[in-house]
C-alpha cells in the first residue's frame, strides 16, 4: 500500500482534533478574562501558531535521531542551567531567564524533555527492569538539574522535572518496594526540606494550610479563586458574565489562575467538559506509548503524557485549594509562551513516536 | 538471539502493566479533583455565591496606632496627631493624572508629594485608595469639601500623622518617620504594612520600628456595585505598637542643646552605673516635624547642603580627635604595668626630642610646666610627660587601654547610626599603610592627636568607665521599658560590654589616684579647668583637651583670629560627678571653640548642677512622699 499525501506527513489526528478543541476554550476564556482585549488575544494566537507549526515540525523527527541525540541534548541543557545560574537575567527577583537578544528563554523548560529524554534512553540499554545501578545513576540524572534550579530558585519546576525523572524509573519497572521506600523517606524527610524552604515558599504552605489567616497577601489568591468557582455552580454565569473576573478580584486571572475564571463562566458542565479533554489527551498519550514499538520511545512517550497530566493536576488542584499555590500553568488554557512550547514539543515527540512505530523494529 | 526476544517481551509486559497502573491513578486523581468541584461548585455553591454576587467582598487594612515615646520622667517626645488626609482611589478613576491635575487646582500638591504617588499606586491594588495629601488644614479642608461632588473618586480621611513636641533639641535622638521608600520594602513584611504609610527611617524610629509598628488589623466588609460599603462582616481589629520609655531626660537635654547656643558641637550624658544615656545632644538640628508627611525637596536640599551639617548626628557619628581626654586612660595604663609609679617625674622645658633627631614634639606650653609628674600631668594637661611617657609605654600598651575603654568598636547603643572611631596599632599600620609603625606616632596618639579618633558617646561611655573604676561596665542604652498596649511592661535588661571587661584587674588604688588628678583639673589652681572651681557646687572630676586639626610648622605659633574658622581647635571636656558616688558622666565637644578654653567646662558644671540638683529634689520628695504615707 502506497502512502497517501497525508500519511507522509505525520499527524494523529485523534491527537490533533483534541488540541484544538483546547486551544478554542482557551481563546474564548482569555478572550473572556482579558476583558474582550482584541491585541491580547491575537499575541496569544500568534503563539499558538508557532508552538503548533514546531509541534508539526517535531512529529517529522525520527525517534532514532531523539535516540542518538539524547545525551547531547542533555548536556546542552545542564550547562545552559549552570550558565543561568552563573549569569542569569533577574526575572521576578529569581535568576531563570537566558536572554538570547530576540528571545528569553528559561534552560529549565528544556530540562523538563530532556531530563526524562535522557534517563529513557539510558535505560533502554537493556530489556531488563533497571538495577541497582542503574537506578542510582538515573537519580543523579535528576538531582544534578534539579538541584541547580532550586538554586534559581524555583522549587515548582524543580519538583516537575524529578517528578519527570520518576515517571520513567516508574515505567521502566523500577520495582513497587523501592518506591514504597522513597515515599516512606519523603514523608520522613519533610520536616527537614521545610528547613531549607525559602520564606516566601514556607509562607505559600502556610498560607495553604489557612488561607483565611493572610487574606491580605498570598491568602488573597486562594480566598478569590474558590469564590470565583463555587460561585459558578452547575451551569456558571456565561461567558464574559463572571463577576469575580470582570470585576478584576481574581488575580493573575489570564494566567496561573485561568481555571477558576472558566469554572465561574461554565460552570461544573463546561469544567467537566475541560476535564474529559485532558483525559482523554492523557488516554491518547499512554495508547500511544503501548503500541510504541521498542523501549526508548515506550519510556519517553509514557512519561511525557504523566508530565503533561502533572501540570493539568497540579494547577487545577492549586486553584481548586487542594495544593499551595505554585506557579504552575493549565496545559493550553493559559496565557503564556514558554510552557507552552515545552508542551507542544512533547506532543510533537509523542506524535512522532506514534507515526514511526513501523519503521522502528531493533 | 532467543533470550534477548524473551527480554523484549518481557519488557513490553512490564510496561503495558505500569501504563495501566498508570492511568488507574490518572483516572483517580482526575477522580478527586472533580469530588472537590463538587464541593465547591453544588454543595457549597449558595456559600460562595452570596459572597461573589450580592455581597462582594472586599478586605480593608487596618493601620495600627504607633507607639507613643516617652522620656525617663514620663513626658511625650513623639506622639501621633489626628489630621485630615486626602485618598486617591485609582480604579474609580478615568484617568490618575487628571484626577491628580484637577485636585491640584484646589489644593496645594508639591512635586514630592506627587512622585511619592505615583511610586505608591504602582505597587498597589488598584483598588486600594492611596493617600495623595497629609495634614490638610482647615481652610484646605473646607475648600474640598465644598468642592465634594466634583471628586466622587476621591475621599478625605481622618488619619494620625506623627508629631514631635520638642522639635530641634530631641530630634536626633528620636529621629522621624517618613513615606516608606522602595529600600524600606526590602526590609520590612509587606502584609503587615498594607495599611500603614510612614516608617521610622532614622534614630530611635528606626531601631524600634518593629516594637512601635504594632500588629495590621482588618475588616472583611461587603459592597455593593458602586463600591460602597454595605456593611461589616468581620473585623481583626489591629494591635497598637508598644510605647517607648527612653532614658534620656529632656529637661538636661533641651537646656545642653541652649547652653551650645549657636556653635557647632555635641553633649553626651550617661548614668554611670546603668549606662543609660541621659542626653544626647547634636547641633545644629533640625525640626524633625518637617520629615513627618515627605518633606519637600527644597527644604530638603537646604538641611543637606548646608555646610554646618544639620542632619548629621554627631553624637555616634562625629568622629573627633579625642586630645588630651586620652590622657588620664593612659596615665592609668602605665601605672598598671608599672612602667612608672606616681613618684615618677620629668623636668620639661617645653617639647621633647628623640636622641640625635632634631624634630621637637612641642609641649601647648610655649617654654615648659617645668619639674612634673604624673599627677600634675593630667591636671596641668602637660605634652612633654606624655610623650616620654607613651615612649616608655609603647603602642601597644597604650592600643590595649583604649580598646578596653570601649574606643574603636561600637557601644552598641540602640541606634543603627554609629561610627566605631578608630584605635591605631601596629598591625593595623602594617596591613593598611604596609609600614611599620613610628615612635613619633605612638607620641601623637598619646596626646589623642594623629590617626586616633572617636565619637562623643564613645569619650562619654570611657568616662562612665572611668567613673565606675571597673566595676561595672553597662552598655550605654536609650530605652528604659517598653509598654503595651495592655500595660504589660518589658524593661531593659542591662548587659555589659564584653571589650571592657579588662578593667576590672586595675588595682583600686591606681583609679583612685587619677581620679584625685582629674579633681584636681577643676580644684587645683594650676588646673586647666580652675576657672570653673568657685562656681562648682559638686566635687567634680574632669579633663579638658584641645584637637588640632591642622598641623602647625616647626617653630610656628597657633594664631586663633589668623585662622579660618573651620580649622580653628575643638574644644573637649570631659566630666562625672558627684566624685565619691558618680550619678553624671559626659563628654563635650565643641567644634572650632571658641579661643577662651574653659566654655566647654562652663556648660558641663552647669549641667552636672542642673541635673545632681534635679536628682536630690526628685530624691527629697520621694522621701517626704513615703513619710506622708506612712
Amino acid at each position: 500500500m502506497h502512502p497517501t499525501k497525508l500519511q507522509r506527513i505525520n499527524i494523529d489526528f485523534p491527537l490533533l482534533i483534541l488540541i484544538f478543541l483546547l486551544i478554542s476554550l482557551s481563546q474564548i476564556t482569555l478572550y473572556s478574562a482579558s476583558a474582550a482585549n482584541n491585541s491580547f488575544i491575537i499575541k496569544q494566537f500568534l503563539r499558538l501558531g508557532l508552538s503548533l507549526g514546531l509541534m508539526l515540525v517535531i512529529a517529522q523527527i525520527n525517534p532514532r535521531i531523539l535516540y542518538n541525540w539524547a545525551p547531547t541534548f542533555y548536556a546542552i541543557s545542564l550547562f545552559l542551567l549552570i550558565i543561568v545560574l552563573l549569569t542569569g537575567h533577574i526575572g521576578k527577583g529569581a535568576q531563570r531567564w537566558i536572554n538570547l537578544g530576540v528571545i528569553k528563554f528559561q534552560p529549565a523548560e528544556l530540562m523538563k524533555i530532556a531530563c526524562p529524554l535522557v534517563i529513557a534512553w539510558y535505560l533502554s540499554f537493556k530489556e531488563t527492569t533497571p538495577s541497582f545501578k542503574e537506578i542510582v545513576i538515573s537519580c543523579l540524572l535528576i538531582f544534578i538539574p534539579c538541584l541547580l534550579i532550586i538554586k534559581q530558585p524555583d522549587l515548582g519546576t524543580a519538583i516537575l522535572i524529578s517528578l519527570g525523572g520518576c515517571y520513567t524509573l516508574f515505567f521502566a519497572g523500577i520495582s513497587y518496594k523501592y518506591i514504597i521506600f522513597s515515599f516512606l523517606s519523603i514523608i520522613i524527610g519533610l520536616p527537614i526540606f521545610w528547613h531549607f524552604l525559602h520564606d516566601y515558599q514556607k509562607q505559600r504552605v502556610l498560607t495553604f494550610l489557612n488561607p483565611e489567616n493572610d487574606p491580605l497577601g498570598s491568602g488573597y489568591h486562594i480566598i478569590q479563586s474558590k469564590i470565583a468557582i463555587g460561585s459558578g455552580g452547575i451551569f456558571g454565569k456565561g461567558i464574559f458574565q463572571g463577576t469575580q473576573s470582570q470585576l478584576q478580584f481574581l488575580p493573575e486571572r489570564t494566567t496561573d489562575f485561568i481555571f477558576a475564571v472558566f469554572c465561574e463562566e461554565f460552570g461544573m458542565v463546561g469544567t467537566l467538559v475541560l476535564l474529559t479533554i485532558y483525559v482523554l489527551i492523557i488516554g491518547r498519550g499512554i495508547f500511544i506509548s503501548i503500541n510504541a514499538q521498542n523501549k526508548f520511545t515506550r519510556l519517553l512517550s509514557g512519561s511525557l503524557t504523566l508530565i503533561f497530566f502533572t501540570y493539568v493536576v497540579v494547577n487545577i488542584s492549586m486553584v481548586t485549594g487542594i495544593l499551595p499555590v505554585v506557579g504552575v500553568p493549565l496545559p493550553l488554557i493559559s496565557f503564556g509562551g514558554t510552557s507552552m512550547l515545552t508542551l507542544m514539543v512533547s506532543l510533537g515527540i509523542l506524535i512522532s513516536i506514534h507515526k514511526h512505530k513501523n519503521f522502528m523494529v531493533k | 538471539m532467543r533470550k534477548s526476544l524473551d527480554e523484549y517481551k518481557k519488557s513490553k509486559v512490564v510496561f503495558s502493566k505500569r501504563a495501566t497502573a498508570a492511568f488507574i491513578f490518572v483516572i483517580l486523581t482526575f477522580l478527586i479533583i472533580i469530588l472537590r468541584l463538587i464541593f465547591l461548585q453544588i454543595i457549597q455553591h449558595e456559600r460562595y455565591k452570596n459572597l461573589s454576587k450580592n455581597n462582594r467582598v472586599n478586605i480593608i487594612p487596618l493601620v495600627p496606632t504607633r507607639g507613643q515615646i516617652y522620656d525617663r520622667s514620663g513626658m511625650l517626645v513623639a506622639t501621633n496627631l489626628p489630621a485630615y488626609q486626602i485618598d486617591i482611589t485609582p480604579e474609580k478613576t478615568k484617568n490618575v493624572k487628571d484626577t491628580v491635575d484637577k485636585l491640584k487646582q484646589l489644593i496645594e500638591i508639591t512635586q514630592t508629594e506627587e512622585e511619592t504617588f505615583y511610586k505608591t499606586i504602582k505597587y498597589n491594588q488598584k483598588f486600594k485608595p492611596i493617600p495623595i495629601r497629609f495634614n490638610l488644614n482647615e481652610e484646605e479642608v473646607a475648600k474640598f469639601a465644598v468642592n465634594r461632588h466634583l471628586f466622587p473618586e476621591i475621599d478625605i480621611k481622618t488619619n494620625f500623622i506623627r508629631y514631635y513636641p520638642f522639635k530641634e533639641p530631641l530630634a536626633h535622638t528620636i529621629g522621624y518617620v517618613g513615606r516608606i521608600s522602595d529600600t524600606d520594602i526590602e526590609s520590612i513584611d509587606v502584609n503587615n504594612y498594607r495599611a500603614t504609610h510612614f516608617i521610622g527611617k532614622i534614630g530611635v524610629e528606626r531601631f524600634y520600628e518593629s516594637t512601635l509598628h504594632g500588629k495590621i488589623g482588618f475588616q472583611e466588609v461587603e459592597i455593593n456595585a458602586k463600591g460602597r460599603i454595605v456593611r461589616t462582616l468581620f473585623e481583626e481589629p489591629p494591635i497598637p505598637g508598644n510605647d517607648i520609655y527612653l532614658s534620656i531626660d529632656t529637661e538636661l537635654q533641651s537646656y545642653a542643646y541652649e547652653l551650645l547656643e549657636n556653635k557647632r558641637g555635641s553633649i553626651v550624658a550617661i548614668e554611670p552605673e546603668t549606662g543609660e544615656i541621659l542626653a544626647l545632644v547634636s547641633k545644629p538640628a533640625y525640626n524633625p516635624n518637617l520629615f513627618t508627611t515627605g518633606i519637600s525637596r527644597a527644604n530638603f536640599d537646604l538641611l543637606n547642603h548646608s555646610k554646618d551639617q544639620p542632619l548629621l548626628n554627631r553624637a555616634i557619628r562625629g568622629i573627633y580627635p579625642p586630645a588630651s581626654i586620652i590622657k588620664p586612660f593612659i596615665a592609668l595604663q602605665a601605672l598598671h604595668k608599672n612602667i612608672v609609679d606616681s613618684e615618677y617625674s620629668i623636668y620639661d622645658k617645653g617639647y621633647f626630642q628623640f636622641k640625635n633627631h632634631t624634630h621637637k614634639y612641642r609641649d601647648w606650653k610655649p617654654y615648659g610646666h617645668g619639674w612634673i609628674n604624673i599627677d600634675s600631668a593630667i591636671y596641668e594637661s602637660c605634652d612633654t610627660f606624655f610623650y616620654q611617657l607613651s615612649n616608655n609605654l609603647g603602642i601597644d600598651n597604650i592600643q590595649e587601654i583604649l580598646e578596653n575603654f570601649a574606643f574603636g568598636s561600637k557601644t552598641n547603643i540602640d541606634l543603627y547610626e554609629e561610627s566605631t572611631g578608630f584605635v591605631p596599632s601596629r598591625e593595623w599600620k602594617k596591613n593598611v599603610k604596609n609600614q611599620s609603625w613610628f615612635p613619633g606616632e605612638t607620641l601623637i596618639t598619646s596626646i589623642g592627636q594623629g590617626y586616633l579618633t572617636s565619637t562623643p558617646l564613645q569619650l562619654a561611655y570611657a568616662t562612665a568607665l572611668l567613673a565606675n573604676k571597673g566595676s561595672n561596665s553597662p552598655k550605654p542604652h536609650l530605652i528604659v521599658k517598653q509598654k503595651s498596649y495592655e500595660d504589660k511592661e518589658k524593661v531593659y535588661q542591662q548587659t555589659n560590654n564584653p571589650n571592657t571587661i579588662k578593667l576590672n584587674e586595675i588595682k583600686k588604688e591606681h583609679w583612685d589616684k587619677i581620679i584625685e588628678s582629674m579633681q584636681k583639673t577643676v580644684s587645683h589652681p594650676k588646673g586647666t579647668a580652675h576657672a570653673i572651681n568657685s562656681k562648682k557646687k559638686y566635687p567634680i572630676a574632669a579633663k579638658t583637651g584641645t584637637a588640632q586639626l591642622f598641623t602647625i610648622k616647626q617653630n610656628e605659633k597657633y594664631d586663633h583670629n589668623n585662622t579660618k574658622e573651620k580649622l580653628r581647635d575643638h574644644k573637649l571636656f570631659n566630666a562625672f560627678a558627684p566624685t565619691n558616688n558618680p550619678k553624671i558622666a559626659i563628654a563635650i565637644i565643641i567644634e572650632n571653640g571658641a579661643r577662651t578654653l574653659p566654655s566647654s567646662a562652663i556648660i558641663a558644671n552647669k549641667l552636672i548642677t542642673f541635673y545632681l540638683d534635679k536628682l536630690n529634689r526628685n530624691i527629697k520628695e520621694n522621701a517626704s512622699h513615703k513619710i506622708a504615707k506612712n
